[in-house]
């Protein structure tokens, strides 16, 4: 299209060709306007012209309007603005100018309009007119107005919440806090804002605070934090603060919005929470060590039905049970007790809501037959909601204290029995000492006859067994001189002498191989004892005829612990002992020579050997080519000077 | 009869009651013991008894000084006997002895602290101690310990054991 200047001459060759009708174009134009045109008299208001897009815009006809003064379809609210402004266009105190009205509908509703006001004056004796392009903004009056109460609500939601909120620009710097969060830290939004908030921020938490922020601003991305701030009381309490960016409705960001929760005595309540199942996790870890650092296993019973709610592994253990095996029953519990206790545990635990408790011990008897000692402590448990009373209780292996009583016992019997024999050779030897000095005196008698001084000497040599007997079996009288080198052979053959008489009737053969140049570092008497002791042990187990007895005297070395030393063997072809009773040999007042002995002699050899360092071993049979015993001494090179010294 | 008022007949007197309402104790010795004083005072009037070596026996027993002192005798030796260790210290004070022979186990002070005060005031005596008690071993190693080395015999002692230990020089 040619552009044109309408101010151009009509008379231009131009325009006549199209022979327009001027006033046709005009009222097309006029009605097809996509704004709504309402032309008035300025003095009075009166309707003129008016196009359809404006009748449609007000709900009237447009012969209606034509009835009516521009008052009467303005909105009652901005009659008075509308008066105004149309007194000032007709005093030309305005030119054309955007006036913001609402219009009333015929209907009565109110329409939101942009009204372009242009003074018109066609020629100086018409009046003036005005003419108004409405622009019906109803719509985006509405969408304000929407934002407007969006902004209201947004603002009194938080300034009543409960959460702290922030916002800050585009240059990260905070300018807006709300009342809780002021109210929090007890300072002004003045202190608070820019970055003054951050002073209230705990030392330790700022920098890792500081980072995540920037960082996520810079990113444009929502972030959670914890840190702790400083509350107006000076306490510094946890705080959750969640940011997010903002965008306007174009989509420009507009910097971040923050809310912050008061998480500490959540925070507090977690902790305490941690530190408590912490503790429980550990108390349960030490109670599974001590259970079965004690050897402890646990069950739950039933007394109702018989049956056991628990039965712990270790306890499975404890009766030699596999892991896999079941234990419902008290049934199967009583299986595997030894049947001379099974009872009185059957008894105790069917009888355990009467008495409230067991509380006894037993044992068990294991696949390898084998005995363990248990201890069993329970309680019954009552008034437990929804439950009928049951059995609480604990087993424990107690076979290790059961034999240190065992060995207690015995210990102190040991120690009676060096006592009682102590005061028995005290006893003994002072009488003994006067008869033999009384026997010597009468000896020296002069006149004396030939058969009592036989008599006498019978006397003498009867008294020196008794006198023997005394020093070296009851005697435990220890020789004071101190240990020293013997030739062995000399020690071995001492002892020899002494029993001449008895190794004649009894003994058929005695083989002594004693190695050559063999030393002993002992007390002579103490080693002569123990020669003794086992000598005799094996000359009274000899048969009566064709008994034979080896003595072997060699350097050895100790098999079990490597030291070096000398191995003593004493064997004979007697009637040996019996495997029950091999253990029992060497127990004090333990003898099958009903007759003579005193049941002291191998106790006291074995604890002289063991005194010295050495080791007292035997091996017997009672039948077959190799019946007999033999006693194996290892008494080692070396001594502790002051063992053997005491 | 000072050894009955001590009552010093060992652990069990009455054994020794009934022996004393049998027999009369002191008549197979010749008499009742001589006293400490008594034996100062006969070797200072004779020469003979003078020139013996002097043991003085210790033992609570009195059988068994009896019999030891009677057995020294005949061997050549003078002897005195008496029921414990306080005693011995007294009469060793009168005597001083060549020979300091005493049982280890005795009431009011035991042998071998009657030693070791002999000992320090008669540095040449000889002592030997004898016992029939295990746990004077004890004793003797302790003794040993503080430097007090003494000869020891195991009861009962053979009497020509003591008659060669008590020549023998000493160890």
């Amino acid at each position: 299209m040619q552009s044109s200047t309408p101010s151009a001459p009509s008379a231009a060759p131009e325009a006549a060709p199209l022979a327009f009708n001027q006033e046709q174009l005009f009222r097309t134009l006029f009605q097809s306007a996509p704004i709504g045109v309402i032309m008035t008299e300025a003095h009075n208001g009166r309707v003129v012209l008016v196009n359809d897009r404006a009748a449609r815009m007000l709900g009237y006809t447009r012969e209606e309007l034509h009835q009516l003064v521009s008052r009467d379809f303005t909105h009652p609210e901005d009659r008075e603005a509308n008066d105004d402004l149309y007194r000032r266009l007709l005093h030309g105190e305005s030119g054309e100018c955007v006036f913001r009205k609402r219009y009333l509908r015929k209907d009565g509703e109110a329409v939101w309009a942009r009204s372009t006001m242009i003074p018109l004056r066609l020629s100086d004796d018409t009046p003036l007119y005005i003419l108004a392009a409405v622009e019906d903004v109803t719509e985006s009056r509405r969408a304000e107005q929407l934002l407007r109460e969006s902004e209201q609500r947004f603002r009194i939601i938080t300034e009543a919440s409960p959460i702290m909120v922030w916002m800050a620009g585009t240059d990260k710097l905070c300018y807006y806090f709300n009342p809780t969060w002021l109210e929090f830290v007890g300072r002004t939004l003045e202190q608070e804002a820019g970055n003054g908030w951050a002073e209230n921020v705990h030392p330790d938490d700022s920098d890792r605070c500081l980072e995540i922020y920037v960082k996520n601003f810079d990113e444009r991305r929502a972030f959670e934090m914890h840190y702790r701030l400083k509350h107006h009381s000076g306490q510094y309490r946890w705080i959750l603060d969640h940011g997010v960016p903002r965008y306007d409705s174009e989509g420009k960001f507009e910097g971040y919005i923050g809310g912050c929760l008061d998480i500490h005595d959540q925070i507090e309540a977690a902790d305490r929470l941690r530190v408590a199942a912490e503790q429980l996790q550990r108390n349960k870890e030490r109670l599974e060590i001590a259970l079965s650092a004690s050897e402890t296993g646990t069950f739950q019973w039933d007394p109702a039905t018989s049956e056991f709610l628990e039965f712990d592994d270790s306890l499975k253990q404890l009766l030699g049970l596999r892991l896999d095996e079941a234990a419902h029953s008290l049934r199967d519990f009583l299986h595997r007790i030894h049947p001379d206790d099974a009872s009185v545990v059957a008894h105790a635990m069917k009888h355990s809501v009467d008495s409230g408790k067991v509380d006894l011990e037993f044992r068990v008897v294991l696949p390898d037959g084998s005995v363990r000692w248990l201890s069993d402590r329970a309680r019954i448990e009552r008034n437990i909601e929804g439950k009928a009373p049951y059995l609480t209780g604990a087993c424990t292996n107690i076979t290790a204290r059961k034999q240190a009583e065992e060995a207690l016992r015995r210990s102190e019997k040991l120690a009676a029995t060096g006592r009682l024999a102590a005061s028995v050779a005290h006893e003994i030897n002072n009488p003994l000492a006067s008869v033999t000095n009384l026997l010597y005196l009468v000896g020296k008698d002069q006149g004396l006859s030939e058969h009592s001084r036989q008599k006498l000497q019978l006397a003498e040599q009867e008294l020196d067994r008794v006198a023997y007997f005394a020093k070296q079996t009851l005697g435990l009288y220890r020789e004071s001189s101190p240990a020293a080198l013997w030739d062995v052979s000399e020690l071995i053959r001492d002892v020899l002498l002494t029993y001449d008489s008895r190794l004649r009737s009894r003994c058929a053969s005695l083989k002594l191989e004693v190695e050559d140049g063999a030393k002993v570092f002992a007390t002579a008497a103490e080693f002569r004892q123990v020669v003794s002791n086992l000598l005799i042990n094996a000359i009274d187990a000899l048969p009566m005829e064709e008994g034979r007895i080896w003595i072997r005297a060699a350097g050895a070395r100790d098999w079990s612990s490597g030291e070096c030393g000398l191995r003593l063997s004493i064997a004979d072809t007697g009637c040996g002992i019996r495997s029950e009773n091999l253990q029992k040999i060497f127990e004090p007042f333990y003898t099958t020579k009903l007759d003579v002995g005193t049941g002291l002699g191998l106790w006291l050899s074995k604890n002289l050997v063991q005194k010295n360092g050495g080791r007292l071993r035997v091996r017997s049979r009672t039948s077959g080519v190799a019946r007999g015993t033999v006693f194996s001494v290892f008494w080692p090179a070396k001594s502790k000077e002051g063992i053997i010294a005491a | 009869m000072a050894f009955l008022r001590s009552g010093s007949f060992g652990r069990n007197p009455s054994k020794h009651d009934n022996l004393l309402a049998s027999i009369s104790l002191f008549a197979p010795f010749g008499g009742p013991e001589e006293s400490c004083e008594e034996v100062a005072a006969r070797r200072q009037r004779s020469q003979d008894s003078a020139r013996q070596p002097l043991v003085l026996v210790a033992d609570d027993e009195f059988l068994i000084r009896a019999t030891i002192v009677e057995i020294l005798r005949s061997e050549g030796y003078d002897a005195v006997g008496v029921q414990d260790g306080v005693a011995a210290i007294e009469c060793a004070a009168k005597i001083s002895p060549d020979v300091f022979l005493t049982d280890v186990s005795m009431p009011r002070m035991n042998g071998i602290d009657a030693a070791k005060h002999i000992r320090q005031s008669f540095p040449g005596t000889r002592v030997i101690c004898f016992s029939g008690h295990a746990a004077t071993s004890e004793l003797l190693a302790k003794a040993r310990q503080e430097g007090n080395e003494f000869e020891f015999l195991a009861k009962p002692i053979r009497p020509t054991t003591l008659i060669q230990t008590i020549r023998a020089s000493r160890a």
